[in-house]
């Protein structure tokens, strides 16, 4: 395993605990490990909102600093660490990423336009016209987009 | 492996293995990872014209005695 890979697999459990954490703190509707979790947005106040903003980006970088500093010291002591063949996943990764953010955005942008259209919104509780729904959204797209990176690298370093 | 058409194929297990070198050793000689020259010879990753040619020249051969364009 290079350390480019190592860091995919310790990067992708760091950013699923964050979407895990996102979707506890925003959403409502079923039981997993005593947290709600589910379709429903909660609304939360402005203090409440930025703290979680706070919360995710100091996690985020926190956890990154950590995983590549320890990948990086532990790839110092071997060969090569990163060549051509990761270059290249990388850039696969980062347009799978891509296409998720267009794609998130696309849908956001479908569901806003279309429940204002028809005057509720089309997935019951899902109501990105607050403050909350609009810093959900964000967030859940740009949390989401480095899952996908990181899945992409991991999957292309694995394929057969 | 037998290569499909159109697709690049090798003999640098072949040629690494006559020489008795492992995977880590030919890496470290063309300044790529294992990993890399694992899926090189699996045919699962075809590399750059630049690595190609240094690969060649690791094992003192002409380009078209290590690949194959089939």
């Amino acid at each position: 395993m290079t350390g480019t890979e190592r860091y995919a697999w310790l990067s992708l459990i760091a950013w699923i605990c964050i979407m895990l954490f996102l979707l506890m703190r925003f959403t409502t509707g079923f039981e997993v490990f005593g947290n709600s979790i589910g379709l429903t947005i909660v609304e939360q106040s402005a203090g409440q909102l930025l703290g979680i903003y706070l919360g995710i980006t100091i996690a985020a970088i926190v956890a990154e600093s950590v995983i590549a500093g320890t990948t990086a010291a532990f790839g110092a002591l071997k060969g090569v660490q990163e060549d051509e063949r990761d270059v290249m996943i990388s850039r696969r990764a980062s347009l799978a990423s891509y296409w998720f953010v267009a794609l998130s955005l696309n849908l956001i942008v479908f569901h806003v336009l279309a429940s204002s259209a028809y005057g509720s919104a089309l997935v019951d509780g899902l109501d990105f016209a607050s403050n909350t729904g609009i810093a959900f959204a964000i967030l859940f797209v740009l949390v989401g987009a480095e899952i996908v990176n990181r899945a992409a690298l991991v999957w292309n370093y694995r394929r057969p | 492996m037998t290569p499909k058409k159109g697709q690049v194929s090798n003999r640098i297990r072949e040629l690494r293995t006559h020489r008795g070198w492992s995977q880590g050793e030919l890496a470290d000689a063309v300044g790529a990872t294992r990993q890399t020259i694992n899926a090189i010879e699996q045919e699962k990753y075809a590399p750059s014209l630049e690595l190609a040619f240094r690969i060649a020249r690791t094992f003192g051969m002409g380009f078209e005695e290590v690949w194959q364009f089939r």
